[in-house]
């Protein structure tokens, strides 16, 4: 239809000439009208359906009560299965007499109709909204209503508007016939007989399927770098500052009892894997190893923030428990006995750093981590 | 026109035998026989948003300074890849929505697996000869889990950022070649540059062509072999019993299509789904308490934290903690699910076919089995929030998960006595039903006659119990 808007004249017009292929706007409304009639025509006699319905409570619950199941069938049911797969054998289940036959059309057409007409409706309150830049909740919901509208209209289709009937076909022999089978494996053997060196395309055949195979495989090695550079890194270097994350060094006054800091080693500022939780707590609580006794001036102990468990960033201090915890899973570490795990997954203490302070105050890196920082892996230990 | 065509095609395809053997092709009509196609038309409308999403995102790993329409995270650092997603949900009409959607959709997809899953289960479809169609299902929804993480891995997130740090921390937990592997997939310790693009790779290239592929297979192979049927009347193992594909199937299945792509849509306008503008921009040093994975990875997460500290030293080889619960306990699971049918099979030693279901107070010991299984994993998957359950109880997460060690075991144990003995008990009833029935239809009884009193259309049946 072309976009002018038409002038019933004019379609009367093309009406006259007899040309009635011609789209026009008169017949479509006038379709329209008879369809909206018909529509309205359902939706009266539905009226008066309900009203005959109470009056027919005991067909109805004949119709929905179907029979009870039968006991579990054998390998071989009860009843044989159809020799043909035709439609005719198929068992009607709609009602049978024609007031019900009828019902079911005007339910099923006022049904479809409406759901049709919501789904249009909203379809092109969709478009509308999409053009006035709508909100999420506008274009959700009418995107929904047209889909979902559409989904009704073709669900009452297959409710009440489709003869309902209910199939019964034989299965399918799933297994082969044996003398098939053989003929394949005559055709198989005779087609081997036929090739000469069979024996060459077997192994070479394979070898090249495996070297081939090896050599894609290799191309996957350049996805990533050796890990044995990196995981295996204790981070800092004896004498490196400790830095915020703004590259301020810290000194032995930046803290109070109780604070803490994120610091990074002065040549990988704000790396993930660098992360350390610097801490001040009372000198006179601490319980390091005696091998660490002096790793903790004035009470500053330095740890991986990296979880020895899954790698989260260990972000939580509880200073009353000297506690360090990370909240993914929710492990603790002791900070005043080395950061080892006192509750939750984790089983391996935070890496420690060795920390001293220089003459005018700067705290440094006494060395790298005690460990390998982050989560385990089969040769950390080494 | 339709038939223009169609007698065009014949001609040169010569299809009209197979098109009027599938029109025909029956279908059985149950409910539980819908959930799997709530999977199918889920991965469609994954795949139709999707190819939209992919048309905005930009899986790059490359920082920027954001200046961006969403003024709360102006002049932030953040990857491309993020910046992108806030360009979807802020800057493109509709853009929100088909990403809410595409969510949404994912978590129904898996939902209506496992769902499907667990109705294959319970009425033993997985039997001889459908043992094929079970493992490639199974696979399907390994692929799933695993694309749906990839999915919200990629935003570049800080939500996203600490679940990939657990998926390397476990990746490079696997003893021997877990350095390897975790450097091979994450292109390097995380966050790292080249991760993204090779998670975007997987999931939009990779796996889901890997899930058409067995997707059709597992259509082909039903086409082929017919559904089962629910025991009834007139269904036997030489029959099968249902509605045919045209029209009535196709417009029922059509139009469930359109209602779960109506819900999706619903969900997608409505209810908020991976707020990343709320999370911020990944950043190695912020936190984000209470992470949780989406609901489908919540049992391993639940294992982890219920899992004890406990590493395992060979020698001076180390297997991390976060190995058995991240990793070998969710293969163990999925291991046996997969042997599930050979098991039973061995286990009933029976190998003949079946095309007619099972209930599940039929099979008393593999109903309570599977519930059990069921309910550990639920506690699990609880588990998996307890840091949020004790904020919200006020109660210490030290003890919530103590007792949680115990109930993930004891609720199972328990379920499966309830669930045996339910099922023994409908049993019982069963076979008392069936010698009353056997009684009546022998012996003549007594019947009321028509006009002595209301005709309701069904017999009431008094039980003895």
């Amino acid at each position: 239809m072309s976009d002018k808007p038409v002038d019933p004249g004019d379609a009367r017009a093309a009406e006259e000439t007899g040309a009635k292929k011609e789209p026009s706007l008169t017949r479509d409304l006038a379709r329209l009208g008879a369809s909206l009639w018909h529509f309205a025509g359902a939706m009266v006699s539905i009226g008066a359906d309900l009203l005959e319905t109470a009056r027919n409570v005991e067909q109805k619950v004949d119709a929905l009560t179907s029979p009870l199941p039968a006991d579990e069938p054998g390998i071989d049911g009860p009843i044989a299965p159809p020799a043909e797969t035709d439609r005719d054998s198929d068992r009607d289940l709609g009602p049978a007499s024609a007031p019900a036959r009828l019902r079911r059309l005007r339910w099923g057409t006022a049904f479809a109709f409406s759901a049709f007409a919501a789904a249009i409706v909203a379809g092109i309150g969709f478009i509308c909204f999409y053009w006035t830049r709508g909100t999420n909740e506008q274009l959700g919901v009418t995107l929904a209503i047209a889909l979902g509208g559409t989904g009704c209209a073709l669900v009452f289709y297959a409710r009440w508007l489709i003869r309902p009937t209910e199939a019964i076909e034989p299965r399918p022999e799933l297994s082969s016939a044996e003398e098939e089978r053989a003929a394949i494996a005559h055709t198989y053997r005779s087609a081997a007989e036929d090739t000469h060196r069979r024996t060459l395309l077997q192994w070479m055949g394979a070898m090249t399927v495996g070297v081939l195979a090896a050599g894609v495989v290799s191309l996957l090695r350049s996805l990533g770098s050796n890990p044995d550079q990196t995981l295996y890194s204790r981070v800092w270097k004896h004498g490196e500052r400790l830095m915020t994350i703004d590259s301020n060094p810290l000194t032995i006054h930046s803290l109070d009892t109780g604070g803490t800091a994120i610091v990074f080693p002065e040549s990988s500022v704000g790396s993930e894997k660098t992360q350390t939780v610097l801490i001040r707590v009372n000198p006179d609580l601490l319980q390091l190893p005696s091998a660490r006794s002096d790793w903790a001036p004035l009470g500053y102990l330095a740890y991986s923030r990296v979880c020895t468990h899954a790698g989260c960033a260990v972000g939580m201090y509880e200073a009353e428990q000297n506690l360090l915890l990370c909240p993914c899973h929710q492990s603790t570490f002791d900070v005043l006995r080395g950061a080892v795990p006192t509750s939750g997954p984790a089983a391996r203490p935070l890496p420690q750093l060795p920390l001293y302070a220089d003459s005018d105050g700067t705290l440094r890196a006494g060395g790298g981590f005690s460990e390998p920082t982050g989560p385990g892996f089969w040769g950390i230990d080494d | 026109m339709i038939e223009a065509v169609g007698r065009a095609l014949d001609r040169r395809l010569g299809m009209a035998r197979f098109v009027r053997e599938a029109m025909n092709h029956v279908f059985p009509d149950h409910w539980s026989f819908m959930i799997g196609e709530i999977a199918l038309y889920a991965f469609a409308i994954l795949v139709i948003t999707g190819i939209y999403l992919a048309l905005f995102f930009n899986a790059s790993d490359a920082e920027v300074v954001y200046h961006g329409s969403y003024h709360a995270l102006d002049g932030l650092r953040m990857s491309a890849a993020y910046e992108s997603s806030l360009h979807l949900s802020f800057g493109v009409p509709a853009g929100l929505l088909i990403r809410q959607m595409h969510h949404w959709a994912a978590d129904i997809f898996i939902a209506a697996i496992v769902a499907h899953l667990a109705r294959i289960f319970f009425t033993a479809a997985y039997r001889r000869p459908r043992e094929l169609n079970w493992l490639i299902g199974l696979t399907l929804l390994v692929l799933a889990v695993g694309n749906g993480f990839f999915g919200y891995s990629l935003l570049g997130d800080l939500l996203s950022g600490a679940g990939l740090r657990v998926g390397y921390a476990i990746l490079l937990s696997i003893p021997v070649a877990g350095p390897w592997l975790a450097f091979l997939v994450f292109g390097g310790t995380v966050p790292a540059n080249g991760m993204t693009p090779h998670m975007y790779a997987m999931h939009v290239v990779v796996i889901p062509a890997l899930i058409s592929l067995l997707l059709g297979i597992h259509l082909a192979i039903i086409w082929r072999q017919r559904h089962t049927n629910y025991p009834g009347p007139g269904r036997t193992n030489r029959t099968i019993v249902g509605s045919r594909l045209w029209p009535s199937y196709a417009a029922k299945s059509l139009g469930l299509f359109f209602l779960v792509f109506g819900v999706i849509a619903m969900m997608g306008g409505l209810f908020q789904i991976d707020p990343v503008w709320i999370y911020g921009p990944y950043n190695p040093v912020a936190i984000i308490p209470g992470a949780q994975p989406d609901w489908y990875l919540g049992w391993v997460e639940g294992a982890i934290r219920l899992f004890p500290g406990v590493n395992l030293h060979l020698g001076h080889w180390l297997v991390p903690e976060l190995f058995f619960p991240g990793l070998l306990f969710p293969a163990l699971v999925f291991l046996a699910l997969y042997l599930w049918p050979f098991f039973a099979e061995t286990l009933s030693l029976d190998d003949r076919q079946h095309h007619v279901l099972l209930l599940p107070w039929q099979q008393p010991f593999n109903t309570a089995f599977g519930c059990a299984v069921f309910m550990f994993l639920l506690v699990l998957l609880v588990a998996g929030a307890d840091d949020f359950i004790a904020v919200m109880t006020d109660s210490s997460v030290v003890t919530l998960r103590t007792l949680l060690r115990i109930l993930v075991f004891v609720i199972p144990a328990l379920t499966f006595v309830v669930v045996y003995w339910l099922c023994l008990r409908r049993r019982a009833r069963h076979a008392q039903d069936k010698v009353a029935d056997e009684a009546q239809s022998t012996v003549p009884q007594e019947r009321p006659q028509a006009g002595e009193g209301p005709s309701l259309g069904f017999t009431v049946r008094v039980r003895p119990d």
